[in-house]
This record gives structure tokens, C-alpha cells and sequence, in this order.
């Protein structure tokens, strides 16, 4: 009898590696002090698998019948999911117009709710944590002094709902990080930036007003890196603040003709008002910023300091390239015969680099 | 560049993206136009726990239903079977169990238990089975390959050494997988070689087992052939971690057609398929340039269960970020929060992998 129950039940000590996992979503917005409202998203199969909601058992679960189970589904919850001040509970109020969400490859039920609660309060939920695996919640909350977000993976786990939201500083801090670093990993700005300054050693035919070759106008080039950080703070600020809106592809796709074009003009100095160019292309640079503070998107309590610590960010970052630039181009600068191979050599191969950009992005 | 640029951001800032996207989590939203509009298929002779009654139940006939939807649950497609097991389980009143019917419902817990990787939980359980019961050696067992997934490979002998009085095949195999985790492989493959004719037979649990040794062993040994030959020994039945081994040794091997055959087959009869075979699907498809459906389904899955920080549960992030979507920063930190928890061999292969990543 033994040896029949080991052999019976071998298989099952192997190995039970595979899982399947059970998410939901509470979404919930502060709409005016003491109101919240949103919903909660949960599996169609967990619930069913749960609540037991299909009349016939058919093996389809139908929209009517979904729809017929509503009052099931909304008790469960009632159970299940609960807003407490420190004094008393707050009756949550689900409203009917449920529908259905795409959600990682799962359907889910949305069950729009809302109910009236000071801060602070804590959340309780227990929902399918008996009846599926690792459930977790995932809490997305949005206040009208920020925004807040938590997991809840087990049942006796209580959630203390403060509106301490991430500081100004910290805001300022995390966007002047991701500032610098989208400048260092944004081949394109920085060649950009490199063609500008290569401007300054490859320079048209000498006047007797302008600085001896071996010398780097320093004052002029801080100008016109000025000139580009001007230009791009705009529109980065006014593409950040939805204020105006240019497809994200034509900007990259400018920003490519810039590099190309910039590139040219080492060689070939068409544009002699660097300044001019400098702040032209500098918009367009700016858009491309803005695309990628709004993959980051915007801190919604201090949503001026985010592009402002962005904006910044981006200008130490470029401060930091032209500090390493500046002793290889003084270098450059003084080894004339170097200089004549190397200058073109480079601005053809961004220009080259600039148009395979526009071939790709277009 | 634009996807490196992505890469890097988000794998600074993905607490803030989830902060800040919230509401990009879902793609879409829609209400059915047709009240008769199918919302879920289900397997309609599967009766959930909620079918029956609300009346008392009957716990032996409940805890053989237990034991079967655990059984079914490591099958591919099958792993919800699970959760329903678990919910019986929550149904039975252990109290009113006789002795016999509480080892069974402590043996169910455990199994439970070890899938959602909470080995101390599945381990104490295992604890009250005593040595009279007629449950202890499947006890013993299931307490050696959870001492094996830590890596506790003297507590893992151990197991197997008490199983000798009780069943000595079992015991005999079960201590061969522990020597082959010793890494004491010569000695490991003279049993392997020595067992081989006995275990031809290919459908019992026992050379199922058998086969799953000799598989690891010769993954071991980098003898990917004979390990993609040993693991597909009766795939048909086969649990869903030896469908993940086969396929990774049928990748070593260039088998990727073989591999995206057999598990989009697996996927068009099975309403959902788990994560891990998922991701192998995908890698299979970029493969064999078969299209995108299957990775862009598969990057959603990791996106979620980034989302969730599922940190006991993190193989299949660092495999998709390794071998699909390849990331060195994020495979890494993926596959060593995996190795924390669970270290066989596969998953320090994925480790070194994904840490080679960075060369």
C-alpha cells in the first residue's frame, strides 16, 4: 500500500516550478477633498473561478451572464475591500457601468467605485488571495498634493494611506539625474554637441580680428552652448507642459538632419552665424528632450521642478562633454597636420552617421 | 539607440514608471456590443470549489480531488488547477480529519507550498507527517527536492537515505539526484548507466524521475544532446519544468524549430500557458523568425511581473531579459534574486548567462 501511494504521488514531489499568477488594479484619483473614486480591475477567470459565475456551467461565460452576476461580484468586494478612517469605515459605493479591460494578455473586469474618506486612512483587502496564486493588488492613488502607489500581497497586510509624497527635492534630484544621463546615452546630442565645438577648430580663413588658430574661443563657444541650452529649454518646456505638440518621429528625424547638417557645415562652413543655426537646431534638440522626459512622465505634484531639474540636468551633462572636449581639441588645435585629417575625417563620419538617422527614422 | 536610451531609463526609474504610468498599464477597454458575447471559456468538466454545495463536505473524496488537481497542476496549461486544489483545501475542516486524512491534507499544503517557493512553510508542514504514516516516504520526498532547490544538499541525503526502508527504487534515484548536485558526477552517471535498461519503460512515474536525473546530469556535463534526448522522454506527460529543460537544451542544440513546433502546439490547446514556456516560445519565434506575436506577448507578461516585484518567482524575468530581450543590467539583477531562492543547475546557468551578458 505503500510503495503504491510513492509511486502514485512521485510525480508530484518532482517538481512544481510552473505558476500562474493573479493580478488586480485599484486606481483611485482624489477628485475633491475627502471624495475618492476610481476601480478596481480584476481576472474574469479569477473571479469566475472564485465566485462561481456562470449560471450554466457551460464552460463560456457570457457578457449577460457576467452582467447578471454583478450583484456576486460587488458583495464579494464589499468583503473583501475596505477604506477605514482611525474613528469609522467609509461605505464604498460600486457603480454599474462595469466593462472589460486588455491587460497583459488577461481580461479583466473593471468595477468602477468611489466613496467619501478623510486622510488618513488604511486599506484593507483580502480578495482571492484563498483562491488564486500569489495574488497581488497593485495601488495606484493620485491625491491632489501627489501620488502614491503600493503593493498588497498578503491578506493580512493593512495599507496606511498618507499623502506624503515625494519632495521637491527628491523630484529635483531624480530629473536632474535622468537630465545628465539622457545627454551621455543620446549618441545624437552629443554629436551634435561635438560638431558644434569642432566648429572652433576647423574654422573658415583667418581674419586679423579673430584669435590665432592655436587658441579656442572660449567665450564664444560658452555662448554658443548658451544659445543651444536656450533653445531646447523652450521647447522642452513647452512640449512638457503641453503646450505645443510636434510628433515625436519629425522631431527625431529633425534631430538627425541637425547632426548631418551641422557636420556639413564643419567642412564646408555654408552657415557662418553659428548662433543662428545653433538655436534653430537647438528646438528641435529640445523636442527630442521632451519625448524623453514624457517616457519618464512628469512628477504630477511638482511638475515645474521636474523640467526644470531635467532641463538642468541635460546642461551639466553637456557641460561635462565639452570639459572632456576641450583639452582634445586644444590638442588638436596645436598638431595643425592631425588637425586637417582628423577634423573632416570626424565631421564626415557624423555627417554619414547623421544620415543613415534620417534613413532609419524616417 | 532609441531602445538602449529606453532600456536605460527604465531600469532606473521603473518604481516611478509605475508611479507615473499607471494608467498606461491597460491597452484597452471595451464593453462586449452582444450580451452573448463569450468573455471566458473554461473547461467545463472541471468543477470548481464554488459548484458544490454550501453543505459539509465529504474530506475524504475531497482530498483525493485535492491530490489529483495537484498531480494535474504541473502539467502545461494546468497550473491553475492549483489555486482550485488550494481552495478545496480551505473547504476541509482539518479537525474533523482522522490521522490518516491529516498527513494527506498536510502533504497537499506542502506541495502548495514548495510551487509558491515558501520552502520553510512547505517543510514544517511536512514536519507533522510522522513515521508511522502511510504518507511519510512521499514526506521524505518532497522534503529532499525542497532541500535541493535551496541547495541543502546534506539535508537532502538525508531524506533520501530514510526512504531506503520504505522504497528503495525511489530512494535509489532520489540519491543519485542528490550526488549529481554534489557534483560527484562520475559516480552519479555509473548508477545512471547501471539504471538505464531498468528504466527503459518510459511512462512510469519512476523512469520519468529517472530520466529527469540523467537529463541534468548530462546538462552538467554540457552533453546537451544526450540531456535534450533525456528530457524528452514521455514529454507528452511530462511536467512543466522538464518541458522548460528540454527546450533550453534543445536552444543549446539548435533545435529551435523543434522547440516552437512543440510548445505553439501546446499553446493552441491550452487557454493560457505559463509564463516560463511563454517566454521560451518567444525566444523560439525571434529564433526562427516565425513573427512577434509571442515575444510582444511575452514582454507584456515581464512588464507585469516586474510590476508586481515578483522576487520569489524571478527565473522567467531574467530568461526573457537574457535570451529574448537581452539586458545585461536587468538579466543580472534578475537571475541573482532567483538564485537567492532556488539553486539548481539550470538556474546557475542562467545566472552565469545573464552576468556574461556584460562581456
Amino acid at each position: 500500500m505503500r510503495n503504491l501511494i510513492m509511486i502514485a504521488l512521485l510525480l508530484v514531489a518532482t517538481s512544481l516550478k510552473a505558476h500562474e499568477f493573479s493580478t488586480a488594479n485599484l486606481t483611485l484619483e482624489q477628485s475633491s477633498e475627502g471624495h475618492h473614486q476610481g476601480y478596481i480591475a480584476l481576472s474574469v477567470s479569477d473571479l469566475h473561478h472564485t465566485l462561481g459565475l456562470d449560471p450554466n456551467k457551460d464552460g463560456n461565460l457570457t457578457w449577460a451572464e457576467l452582467s447578471q452576476s454583478h450583484s456576486i461580484i460587488t458583495e464579494y468586494l464589499r468583503k473583501h475591500l475596505q477604506f477605514n478612517t482611525p474613528n469609522s469605515s467609509c461605505p464604498i459605493t460600486f457603480g454599474s457601468d462595469i466593462s472589460l479591460l486588455d491587460s497583459y494578455g488577461e481580461t479583466l473586469l473593471k468595477q468602477p467605485l468611489n466613496f467619501n474618506c478623510t486622510l488618513p486612512l488604511t486599506v484593507h483587502y483580502t480578495a482571492l488571495f484563498d483562491s488564486t496564486s500569489d495574488h497581488k493588488l497593485l495601488i495606484n492613488w493620485s491625491f491632489e498634493e501627489g501620488q502614491t502607489q503600493t503593493i498588497i500581497d498578503k491578506p493580512a497586510q493593512h495599507w496606511e494611506v498618507e499623502t506624503s509624497s515625494q519632495s521637491a527635492w527628491d523630484t529635483f534630484l531624480f530629473y536632474l539625474y535622468q537630465g545628465m544621463i539622457h545627454i551621455w546615452i543620446g549618441l545624437d546630442h552629443v554629436l551634435f554637441v561635438l560638431t558644434l565645438l569642432l566648429h572652433y577648430v576647423n574654422k573658415p580663413r583667418q581674419t586679423t580680428s579673430t584669435p590665432s588658430r592655436n587658441t579656442i574661443n572660449l567665450k564664444s563657444m560658452i555662448w554658443l552652448v548658451t544659445g543651444f541650452t536656450i533653445a531646447h529649454s523652450i521647447t522642452l518646456t513647452l512640449t512638457a507642459l503641453d503646450w505645443i505638440s510636434v510628433s515625436s518621429k519629425w522631431a527625431e528625424v529633425g534631430i538627425a538632419i541637425s547632426v548631418a547638417y551641422s557636420a556639413l557645415n564643419v567642412v564646408t562652413h555654408w552657415i557662418k552665424r553659428l548662433m543662428l543655426m545653433t538655436v534653430a537646431f537647438g528646438l528641435l534638440h529640445g523636442l527630442g528632450f521632451a519625448g524623453a522626459l514624457s517616457e519618464l512622465g512628469l512628477s504630477k505634484s511638482h511638475q515645474l521642478t521636474s523640467i526644470i531639474g531635467f532641463n538642468l540636468g541635460v546642461e551639466i551633462g553637456q557641460i561635462a562633454i565639452i570639459l572632456v572636449a576641450i583639452p582634445l581639441l586644444l590638442l588638436l588645435n596645436k598638431h595643425e597636420k592631425v588637425r586637417k585629417v582628423l577634423v573632416p575625417f570626424v565631421s564626415i563620419a557624423i555627417f554619414l552617421l547623421g544620415i543613415l538617422w534620417v534613413w532609419q527614422r524616417v | 539607440m532609441a531602445n538602449s536610451k529606453l532600456k536605460l531609463v527604465t531600469s532606473a526609474a521603473l518604481p516611478l514608471l509605475m508611479f507615473f504610468h499607471s494608467s498606461e498599464i491597460f491597452s484597452k477597454e471595451w464593453t462586449p456590443e452582444n450580451p452573448t458575447d463569450i468573455i471566458l471559456t473554461y473547461d467545463k468538466d472541471f468543477v470548481s470549489a464554488q459548484d458544490e454545495s454550501q453543505g459539509p463536505i465529504d474530506a475524504q473524496s475531497t482530498l483525493s480531488k485535492v491530490e489529483q488537481l495537484i498531480k494535474s497542476a504541473k502539467l502545461p496549461g494546468n497550473s491553475q488547477n492549483l489555486m482550485t486544489a488550494k481552495q478545496w483545501l480551505a473547504k476541509i475542516d482539518s479537525q474533523g480529519l482522522s490521522s490518516q486524512q491529516k498527513d494527506r491534507y498536510y502533504l497537499a499544503q506542502a506541495n502548495i507550498a514548495q510551487s509558491q517557493h515558501d520552502f520553510e512553510q512547505s517543510l514544517t508542514l511536512l514536519n507533522n507527517i510522522g513515521q508511522s504514516s502511510l504518507y511519510f516516504p512521499q514526506s521524505l520526498l518532497v522534503a529532499a527536492r525542497v532541500y535541493i532547490i535551496q541547495n541543502q544538499l546534506d539535508a537532502a541525503e538525508q531524506q533520501c537515505r530514510r526512504l531506503i526502508s520504505y522504497n528503495l527504487p525511489a530512494s535509489e534515484l532520489c540519491l543519485i539526484e542528490v550526488k549529481v548536485h554534489q557534483g560527484e558526477l562520475s559516480t552519479a552517471k555509473q548508477s545512471i548507466q547501471r539504471l538505464a535498461k531498468r528504466y527503459q519503460e518510459q511512462s512510469s512515474p519512476l523512469s520519468q524521475y529517472f530520466h529527469q536525473i540523467s537529463g541534468t546530469l548530462y546538462r552538467i556535463e554540457k552533453d546537451y544532446q544526450r540531456a535534450q534526448a533525456s528530457f524528452a522522454n514521455n514529454l507528452a506527460q511530462a511536467p512543466v519544468s522538464q518541458w522548460y529543460r528540454w527546450a533550453d537544451m534543445a536552444f543549446q542544440n539548435s533545435d529551435t524549430k523543434k522547440v516552437y513546433q512543440a510548445i505553439h502546439e501546446l499553446e493552441q490547446n491550452h487557454s493560457s500557458i505559463e509564463d516560463g514556456l511563454l517566454i521560451r516560445l518567444a525566444r523560439a519565434e525571434q529564433a526562427t523568425n516565425s513573427g512577434n506575436k509571442y515575444q510582444s506577448l511575452a514582454k507584456d507578461r515581464v512588464q507585469l511581473r516586474q510590476l508586481r516585484k515578483d522576487d520569489l518567482h524571478a527565473a522567467d524575468i531574467a530568461y526573457y531579459y537574457t535570451y529574448v530581450s537581452p539586458d545585461s543590467e536587468l538579466a543580472s539583477q534578475w537571475a541573482q534574486k532567483n538564485w537567492e531562492h532556488v539553486k539548481e543547475p539550470a538556474d546557475k546557468e542562467l545566472l552565469l548567462q545573464a552576468q556574461s551578458l556584460d562581456h
